[in-house]
C-alpha cells in the first residue's frame, strides 16, 4: 500500500487544477471580449449609418434643388417659346428637318450661352424616335439614335413624363433632366435634355456637408461602351479599382470638380489595398464603412447612382474623417484594459491557490518518495509503540509482510538488545529514550522473521504534539556488512604492512577530519630519522620537511583528487633530509573514505625515493640542451629525420626558414628528400632533372648508411620558387648499430649560384642589346663550322655596319644612339630564323651567323631582309630617324680551310666593299660562293 | 484683269517658293544632351485642357521612343509658340504648314520629323471657304452684294486662316481688301459662327466643313491640297541620329500603339516639301491684307 500520492497522480492533479483555471479565465476573457466588441461594432455601425443617412438626405435634396432650376429653363426656352416649338414641329417634316435644325441652332445659341454660364453642360434636343436632333454642346454630331444607350430618352419619349437622374452619355456623364416636348395641341415633338455636370451637384452637396469630400465613380465597362471614341481619353481608372472610372481626373474640363484633398487620396490608396472593402464597393448597395489611413479614421459612405432605367451606373462616394470612430476605439480599448485587469487579478488569485495546493502535493510526494526509496528501514510507531507505517526497505530488512508489521509492537517483534531477546518493554533503550523526549542513536541488533539476528544502526526520534509523546519515527540501517568489513580490514592491514615493508616505500595515513596521522618506519628512514624521533606525527610533520614550492603543488594535487578530478593523488616532492640535503620522493595516495556528508576522511599513500632517477634525468636534460644550443646556433640548416616513418624529429631555425616550414607544421612536414610525395618541395638535380628518391642524400644516408657531403641540388617550392641548396647527410645509428635516424645539413647557395650565372652571362652577352658578344659568337661559329664540316651544310656569316649612325649619336645624344641600337638589334633579330645567331661586336657593328642553309639564295633573302629592317624609320622621342646598313657576306665551307677569325675578316672586307658601293647595300666576299 | 494679274503673281511666287523646298530636307544636327527633359509643344488650340488631353498619349509615346523624359508645354497662340521655339525652349513641336514655314524662316535649322496623317490617311488637306446652306450659294454672287462681305477666320498664323482664305478669294477674282474679316479661334468656332449667320463666309479645314455639312454648312471654294501638320524638332537637343530613330519608329508605328493615341491616331508619313511652295505663295500673296482683319 503506497504511503502517499504517486508522482503521476500529483502531476495529473496539478494539470487538472490548471485546466480548471484556464477553463474559467479563458471563457470569461472571450465572453468579455465578445460583448465589448459587439457593443463597439454596434456603436460604430450607428455612427456610420448616421453619416450615411446624412449623405442620402443631402443627395436627394441636391437633386431636387437642381431639378427645380432646370424645369425653369425648360419652360423658358422650350415649352413656352413659340419659335422653338414651331421649329420642332417643322422638323417633323423630313424635307424641313435639316433647315429646322439649322434655325434651331441659330435661335437658341444665345440661350445656350446663358445656360452654360448657369452651369448647364448639355442642351440636347431629341426627335420622338430617340434620334439626336441637335446637341448644342457638340452640334456637328446628330442623327444617332440614343434609345438603346439612354434609358432616360426612351422613357421621356414613351411615358411622355419628365425624367430626372444621373446618367452616363456618349460625351460626358451628368445629371440629366429630360422633358418630353408637347405643344399646345398635344403633339409630341420629341424631347430635350438639360444636363448638369457633377460639379454643380457637388457644389450644392458640399454646402450641405462641408466636412465631406465627394467622388463620382462610374462603372468602367458600361461607360467605356457608350462613349464617343474621342471622349475616351477624358476618363481614367479609379486608383483603387479599375472596375470604376473617374471622369476627367486631370480637370481638363472647366466644369469638372475640384481635386480631392491629399488626405483623401491617401484614403483611396488605402482602400485599394483592402480587397474586402472593394468587394463591398462592388456590391453597389448603399452602405458605409470605416477605413484607417495615414493614422486617422475615416468614414467612407457610398450610395449607388441609379440611372433612369433603374440600372446602376456608378457610385457616389463620400469621405469624411470621423473622430467618433477613434473615440469608440479608445473607449473599447479602455474597457478591454479594465476587463483584462480584473481577469488578471482573478488569474493571480487562482494561480496562488494552485501554487499552494501544488506545494502541499509536492511536499507529500517528496516525503513519500524519500520514504519509499530510502536505503534504510523506517517505521512510525504510535504512543503505544505499535507500528503504524513502515517503508518497503524496512519490511525487506525484517522479512515480515506489511500485514504483520502494521499494528505489531516493534519491541516485541524484532528488538534484540544486548542479545536479550526478552527484554521487557520498560527497559527497551529505544523506547525509554524517545519516550523521555530524546533522540536515540546507537548500534544494536534486530531479529528477522526467520530468527536471524543482524547488526543495525538505529536512530529514533520522538514525535511530540503539544509536548506530549504521541509516537516515534525510527530509522534503522543494516550495518552487518560494514561490521564484517571492519574485521576484514584489521586482518588486511597486517598483510599490507608486510608487503609495504618489502617494497621499501614509506607509508602514510591521514584523517582529514580529525587530523589523525600514521607514518611507517620507512617514511622516517628516508629523511634520516627513526619514527619515534618524529612523534607525535601529524600533517605538520610532513609540512615541515616538504619543500615550500613543492608543497603548494602537493596541496593542489590533493584538492584535485578530493574534488574527484583525479582518481588518485600524486606529486613529486622534495623533502629535506636530516643531513640538510633535499631528496625527492614520489608521493602517491588515494582517498579511502568519506564522511556521511561526503567530506574526505581517510586518505592513505606512499613515499617512494626517486632521488637517483631525478638526478639522472637532470643530467640528460642538460646534455640535450647543450646539443640543441649547438644545433640551433649553426648557420647551416640541420634537420633530423626518424626512421622508419621518416618524420622530422628536429629542425633548427635556418632549416625551417630555408624549407619554409612553420614550426607548428613540423610534425606533418615531409623530411626533405626522403619521400616521393614531398608536398613542399620538388628536388631537382643541377641539370634540372628530377632527382629520384634513391639518389637523394638523406635516402642514401638512411638506407645505405652512406655519408654524403656537399651535394648540390635545386629545390622547387610549390610557388615555383627555386633555390640552390648544398646537402650533406649522414646516418644516425642506435645502440644495436641499426640506422634509427638521419641528419641532413643544408646550405642555401642560391646567391652564390646567381653570382656565377651573372658572371657567365656578362662574359657572353652584350649588355646593351642582350645579343651574344664576340666571345659567344666565336664559340657558336666554331661549333657551326664543325657541324658544317660533318654534314656538308652551308653556313654564311654577315658582317653588318650601320650607316650614318654617328650623326644620330652626335645630334640626339648617346642615350638616343643606344635606343637606336636596341631597336635595330630587335628588328634584325626578328628578320632571322631561330637557328641563326645575331651578335654585336661593339659600337654599330653586328654579325649574323646563318646556319643550315639549303643554298646561298637563302642567305641572300635573309640579308635583303636585314637591309630593309635597318633602313626603316626609327622613332627616338620626338624625332624620327632613318639610318641604314652595309653588309658583307661570306659562306662556309670554302675550298681552302678557314678558321672563325678568317671568316669574320672575310665578311668585314665584304662589308667595306658594300660601304664603297654607296651604303645600304651588301657585298659577297669574292671566292666564298 | 485683276484675276489675270493675281494668277501671274501666283505663278511667280510658286516658282520662287519651290526653291525653298531644299531647305526643308533634314540635315545632321548637333549632339544631344540626354539628361534633361525635352519639351513638346502641341498646336495651340482654344481649349487648353482638351489640347492637353488630346496630346498626352502622344507625349508618352514620344518619350518612350526617344527614351528620354519629355514634357508637354502649352502656348496660347502661334506667336508665343514660335517665340519659344526660336528661344530654344521647345524641342518638339506640332505645326500646321504655315506656322512651320514661319518657324523655318526664324529658325532655319528646324527639322521636320514626320507628317501627321489625316483621318482619311492622306498627308495633305484642303482649306475651304464655307457658307450656310441658306446663305451665299457661290462666290460669284459676292460681286453683286450690296453689303460688305463678312468672313470668319481661325487665326492669323493658321494655314486655313487669312492665307488660304484670301488666296481663295483672290483666285475667284475677289479683292480681299473689301472683306470685313475677323478671327474666331478654332475651325469649329468658325463653322458655328457661319451657321449662326454671324458671318457670310468662313475659312476652315475641309474635314471641319464635312463635320458641319449635315448642320447646313456648304463649301463654296476649296484650295489645292496643302501639306499636312508637321512634327518638327529643334536640333539643339535632338541630334540627327535621335531624330532619324524617332522618325523610323513613328513611320513604323504598330496599329495597337496608334490606337492608344488621339492626336496622331491616324499615323505618320514621311515629310514632303513639295506642297510648301503653295503655302509660301499663299503667304506672300496675302501678306499685305493681314492687317485688315479684326483681331
Amino acid at each position: 500500500m503506497p504511503l502517499g500520492l504517486q508522482p503521476l497522480e500529483v502531476a495529473r492533479r496539478r494539470l487538472l487544477a490548471l485546466a480548471l483555471m484556464i477553463g474559467v479565465v479563458v471563457p470569461l476573457a472571450l465572453l468579455s471580449y465578445a460583448l465589448l466588441a459587439t457593443d463597439r461594432n454596434r456603436a460604430e455601425q450607428t455612427l456610420l449609418e448616421r453619416n450615411l443617412l446624412l449623405l442620402s438626405v443631402s443627395w436627394q435634396a441636391t437633386q431636387l434643388l437642381q431639378r427645380n432650376s432646370v424645369e425653369t429653363y425648360f419652360q423658358e426656352y422650350v415649352q413656352d417659346d413659340p419659335r422653338t416649338l414651331a421649329l420642332l414641329r417643322a422638323a417633323r417634316d423630313p424635307a424641313q428637318t435639316d433647315r429646322a435644325r439649322l434655325h434651331l441652332l441659330r435661335h437658341l445659341s444665345p440661350a445656350y450661352e446663358r445656360l452654360v454660364e448657369r452651369g448647364v453642360r448639355q442642351f440636347h434636343f431629341h426627335r420622338p424616335n430617340g434620334d439626336s436632333f441637335l446637341r448644342f454642346h457638340h452640334p456637328a454630331r446628330f442623327g444617332d439614335n440614343l434609345l438603346a444607350v439612354r434609358a432616360s430618352i426612351r422613357r421621356a419619349n414613351t411615358d411622355l413624363e419628365p425624367v430626372f437622374g444621373f446618367e452616363v452619355g456618349r460625351v460626358v456623364s451628368g445629371y440629366r433632366s429630360l422633358f418630353p416636348i408637347i405643344d399646345a395641341r398635344g403633339r409630341h415633338l420629341g424631347s430635350v435634355e438639360l444636363s448638369l455636370p457633377f460639379k454643380v451637384l457637388l457644389d450644392e452637396l458640399q454646402a450641405l456637408m462641408p466636412q465631406h469630400a465627394f467622388q463620382l465613380l462610374l462603372l468602367a465597362q458600361r461607360q467605356r461602351a457608350i462613349l464617343f471614341e474621342e471622349q475616351q481619353g477624358l476618363y481614367e481608372a479609379w486608383p483603387a479599382s479599375d472596375r470604376f472610372l473617374v471622369e476627367d481626373p486631370h480637370r481638363l474640363r472647366s466644369d469638372s470638380p475640384a481635386p480631392l484633398p491629399d488626405s483623401i487620396t491617401q484614403v483611396i490608396e488605402a482602400l485599394g489595398q483592402q480587397p474586402a472593402l472593394l468587394a463591398r464597393l462592388h456590391q453597389g448597395t448603399e452602405q458605409a464603412f470605416r477605413l484607417r489611413a495615414a493614422g486617422r479614421d475615416y468614414a467612407v459612405l457610398q450610395t449607388p447612382i441609379i440611372d433612369p432605367a433603374d440600372e446602376q451606373i456608378g457610385l457616389l462616394l463620400a469621405y469624411v474623417e470621423e473622430p467618433g470612430l477613434t473615440a469608440l476605439d479608445q473607449a473599447f480599448q479602455g474597457r478591454l484594459i479594465l476587463v483584462g485587469v480584473v481577469l488578471a487579478l482573478l488569474s493571480l488569485i487562482l494561480l496562488w491557490l494552485l501554487q499552494a495546493l501544488g506545494q502541499r502535493l509536492s511536499e507529500r510526494n517528496r516525503l513519500q518518495v524519500i520514504t519509499e526509496t530510502l536505503g534504510q528501514g523506517l517505521y512510525l510507531t504510535d504512543a503505544k509503540a505499535r507500528i503504524i507505517r513502515i517503508n518497503p526497505h524496512g519490511r525487506a530488512l525484517l522479512g515480515y509482510p506489511e500485514s504483520i508489521l502494521l499494528g505489531a509492537h516493534a519491541h516485541d517483534l524484532f528488538h534484540y538488545h544486548q542479545e536479550n531477546a526478552f527484554t521487557a518493554e520498560a527497559s527497551c533503550p529505544i523506547l525509554t529514550t524517545v519516550r523521555a523526549g530524546r533522540e536515540y542513536r546507537a548500534e544494536t541488533r534486530f531479529r528477522r522473521a526467520d530468527g536471524q539476528l543482524f547488526d543495525v544502526l538505529v536512530v529514533s526520534r520522538p514525535l511530540l504534539r503539544k509536548g506530549d509523546y504521541v509516537g516515534a519515527v525510527t530509522l534503522f540501517e543494516d550495518i552487518g556488512e560494514r561490521k564484517q568489513a571492519e574485521r576484514a580490514l584489521v586482518e588486511s592491514r597486517q598483510r599490507l604492512a608486510n608487503i609495504i615493508w618489502g617494497t621499501g616505500v614509506g607509508t602514510w595515513e591521514w584523517n582529514l577530519q580529525t587530523g589523525e596521522t600514521h607514518l611507517n618506519e620507512r617514511w622516517a628512514e628516508m629523511i634520516g630519522y627513526r619514527l619515534e624521533e618524529l612523534e607525535p606525527v601529524s600533517i605538520e610533520t610532513w609540512r615541515r620537511v616538504a619543500h615550500p614550492e613543492d608543497l603548494a603543488e602537493s596541496e593542489a594535487a590533493f584538492a584535485r583528487h578530493f574534488a574527484g578530478e583525479r582518481d588518485h593523488y600524486e606529486a613529486e616532492v622534495r623533502i629535506r633530509h636530516r643531513s640538510g640535503e633535499w631528496i625527492c620522493v614520489l608521493d602517491r595516495g588515494r582517498l579511502l573514505t568519506r564522511t556521511l556528508d561526503g567530506e574526505p576522511e581517510w586518505i592513505v599513500g606512499t613515499h617512494l625515493d626517486i632521488t637517483a632517477r631525478k638526478r639522472a634525468e637532470l643530467a640528460v636534460r642538460q646534455t640535450t640542451r647543450l646539443l640543441q644550443a649547438a644545433l640551433e646556433s649553426s648557420p647551416s640548416g640541420i634537420l633530423i629525420a626518424e626512421a622508419p616513418e621518416s618524420r622530422i624529429r628536429f629542425a633548427n631555425r635556418p632549416a625551417l626558414e630555408l624549407l619554409a616550414i612553420a614550426p607548428a607544421r613540423l610534425a606533418d612536414a615531409s623530411p626533405l628528400a626522403l619521400s616521393n610525395h614531398d608536398a613542399d618541395w620538388q628536388v631537382l638535380r643541377p641539370d634540372g632533372q628530377p632527382m629520384a628518391l634513391q639518389e637523394r642524400p638523406l635516402t642514401r644516408a638512411m638506407t645505405e648508411g652512406e655519408t654524403v657531403t656537399g651535394e648540390e641540388v635545386i629545390l622547387v617550392g610549390v610557388d615555383g620558387r627555386q633555390r640552390w641548396v648544398s646537402l650533406s647527410a649522414a646516418p644516425i645509428k642506435d645502440d644495436e648499430d641499426r640506422i634509427s635516424a638521419g641528419i641532413v645539413v643544408l646550405a642555401d647557395i642560391s646567391a652564390q649560384k646567381a653570382v656565377q650565372h651573372r658572371l657567365q652571362r656578362s662574359a657572353h652577352y652584350d649588355a646593351l642589346t642582350g645579343l651574344p658578344n664576340r666571345v659567344l659568337l666565336t664559340d657558336r661559329l666554331e661549333q657551326a663550322m664543325a657541324r658544317s664540316q660533318r654534314s656538308g651544310d652551308r653556313l654564311a656569316l654577315a658582317f653588318i655596319d650601320l650607316d650614318r649612325f654617328k650623326p644620330v649619336n652626335d645630334q640626339y645624344g648617346h642615350a638616343a644612339g643606344d635606343q637606336l641600337l636596341v631597336t635595330l638589334a630587335r628588328r634584325m633579330r626578328e628578320c632571322l630564323r631561330g637557328m641563326d645567331t645575331l651578335a654585336r661586336l661593339g659600337g654599330d657593328e653586328f654579325v649574323a651567323l646563318l646556319c643550315d642553309l639549303a643554298d646561298e639564295a637563302d642567305a641572300r633573302v635573309l640579308v635583303e631582309r636585314l637591309l630593309a629592317a635597318l633602313s626603316s624609320e626609327v622613332t627616338l622621342g620626338e624625332a624620327r630617324v632613318r639610318v641604314g646598313g652595309s653588309i658583307g657576306l661570306t659562306f662556309y665551307p670554302q675550298p681552302l680551310a678557314r678558321d672563325a677569325e678568317q671568316l669574320l675578316h672575310q665578311a668585314d672586307q665584304a662589308m667595306y666593299q658594300a660601304k664603297l658601293k654607296g651604303r645600304n647595300a651588301w657585298c659577297l666576299f669574292e671566292g666564298s660562293a | 484683269m485683276v484675276s489675270q494679274a493675281l494668277c501671274g503673281s501666283l505663278a511667280q511666287l510658286v516658282g520662287a517658293a519651290a526653291a525653298l523646298c531644299v531647305l526643308f530636307s533634314p540635315t545632321p544636327g548637333s549632339a544631344t544632351e540626354p539628361a534633361q527633359a525635352l519639351i513638346y509643344a502641341p498646336l495651340p488650340l482654344e481649349n487648353a485642357s482638351l489640347t492637353q488631353a488630346r496630346n498626352q498619349p502622344l507625349v508618352e509615346l514620344l518619350a518612350r521612343l526617344l527614351q528620354r523624359p519629355l514634357e508637354m508645354r502649352l502656348y496660347p497662340d502661334h506667336a508665343a509658340l514660335l517665340d519659344a521655339l526660336t528661344d530654344g525652349d521647345v524641342d518638339l513641336v506640332e505645326l500646321g504648314p504655315l506656322p512651320f514655314l514661319l518657324a523655318r524662316e526664324r529658325m532655319p535649322d528646324l527639322r521636320a520629323v514626320a507628317t501627321f496623317r489625316e483621318a482619311d490617311g492622306r498627308t495633305d488637306y484642303r482649306c475651304v471657304l464655307v457658307a450656310p446652306v441658306d446663305g451665299l450659294r457661290a462666290l460669284f454672287q459676292i460681286a453683286g452684294l450690296e453689303q460688305p462681305l463678312t468672313l470668319a477666320l481661325t487665326r492669323r498664323e493658321s494655314t486655313c486662316g487669312p492665307a488660304a482664305s484670301f488666296w481663295l478669294l483672290a483666285e475667284h477674282g475677289i479683292e480681299p481688301t473689301a472683306v470685313q474679316a475677323a478671327y474666331e479661334g478654332g475651325h469649329g468656332e468658325v463653322a458655328l459662327a457661319v451657321l449662326r449667320e454671324s458671318f457670310m463666309l468662313g475659312g476652315v479645314k475641309d474635314r471641319v466643313a464635312r463635320d458641319f455639312h449635315g448642320l447646313g454648312l456648304r463649301v463654296l471654294a476649296a484650295s489645292q491640297p496643302v501639306p499636312g501638320f508637321v512634327l518638327a524638332a529643334s536640333p539643339a537637343r535632338l541630334g540627327a541620329e535621335e531624330r532619324e530613330r524617332l522618325q523610323a519608329a513613328l513611320l513604323a508605328l504598330p496599329e495597337d500603339q496608334r490606337a492608344m493615341l488621339q492626336n496622331g491616331q491616324h499615323g505618320f508619313a514621311p515629310f514632303e516639301c513639295r506642297l510648301f511652295a503653295r503655302i509660301e505663295a499663299m503667304r506672300a500673296l496675302t501678306a499685305d491684307w493681314l492687317d485688315q482683319v479684326e483681331p
